[in-house]
């Protein structure tokens, strides 16, 4: 379904810092930077993540998450752990998610922008 | 790469109107509501979801975030913009038709804002078939 997303930042070599270490913990090659944005590709999708093209500072969406998929629980530990490391914040710890769909486990950070993300994975079943 | 996307809403029976009209332009189908008033849609292999915020708050969008959803080939995109148009959606940046992307590569895009303002872009890629 998707492309793509990009996502603003206020500063993009802290910004990159912290989707180098959280995307990497889940399976991603570190980004590649284009001057005003860099960019991700795993998977078949792509992350972008840059500095508005209208000049305003970046700022998070209320109500807006973007879901990254993660192949495991430990993936999805070592993601929150690595974000937590490089400028992100808390949103919901590491658990299983009962109101997603199938067996799912899942954490919540907001990036050093402030943006609202999440990594997911589906638990093997009886997990 | 992603499990899903979900964008903010301040009215959905507005949201719904509005992506059940881009979705159903694309081949897809209207978007369906779980227990929790959020509207659900599940295409190709992703789930995109729209939300009233959890904390209460209004729903606002980000500067600087788009989201990007593949379609088939240049009508596709050209349906999906006029669809967003008539449903309550905005054009923003230049009109449907093709980037010139790097590496010699070309794209068909076109970009609206939802009614809450989320930015959206639809993405083709053009191929020596097109």
């Amino acid at each position: 379904m998707f492309t793509h997303v990009m996502i603003g930042a206020k500063d993009l070599a802290e910004s990159q810092r912290f989707y180098d270490a959280t995307l990497g913990a889940i399976g991603a090659s570190a980004g590649h930077n284009i001057g005003d944005r860099a960019f991700y590709s795993h998977n078949g999708g792509t992350l972008g993540i840059i500095t508005p093209i209208n000049g305003d500072e970046a700022t998070p969406a209320n109500g807006g998450t973007i879901g990254f998929a993660a192949p495991d629980k430990a993936a999805v530990d070592a993601w929150y752990a690595a974000g937590l490391a490089n400028g992100g914040t808390s949103e919901g710890e590491p658990g299983k998610r009962p109101a997603a769909p199938g067996n799912a486990y899942g954490a919540y950070l907001r990036d050093p922008t402030g943006n609202k993300i999440c990594s997911f994975c589906q638990l093997p079943a009886g997990e | 790469m992603f499990s899903h996307q979900m964008l903010g809403s301040n009215d959905l029976t507005r949201s719904k109107t509005f992506y059940d009209a881009l979705f159903t332009a694309i081949g897809g189908s209207p978007g369906i509501v779980d227990e929790r008033g959020r509207i659900v849609y599940a295409h190709k292999g992703g789930r995109f979801l729209v939300t009233r915020p959890i904390n209460g708050e209004p729903a606002t969008f980000a500067n600087g975030s788009t989201t990007g959803f593949a379609l088939d080939d240049p009508v596709q995109v050209d349906r999906w913009h006029a669809a967003g148009l008539a449903n309550g959606g905005v054009t923003c940046e230049d009109p449907p038709g093709i980037r010139n992307a790097t590496e010699g590569r070309q794209l068909y895009l076109a970009y609206l804002r939802d009614p809450d303002g989320n930015k959206l872009c639809a993405l083709h890629r053009i191929t020596s078939e097109d």
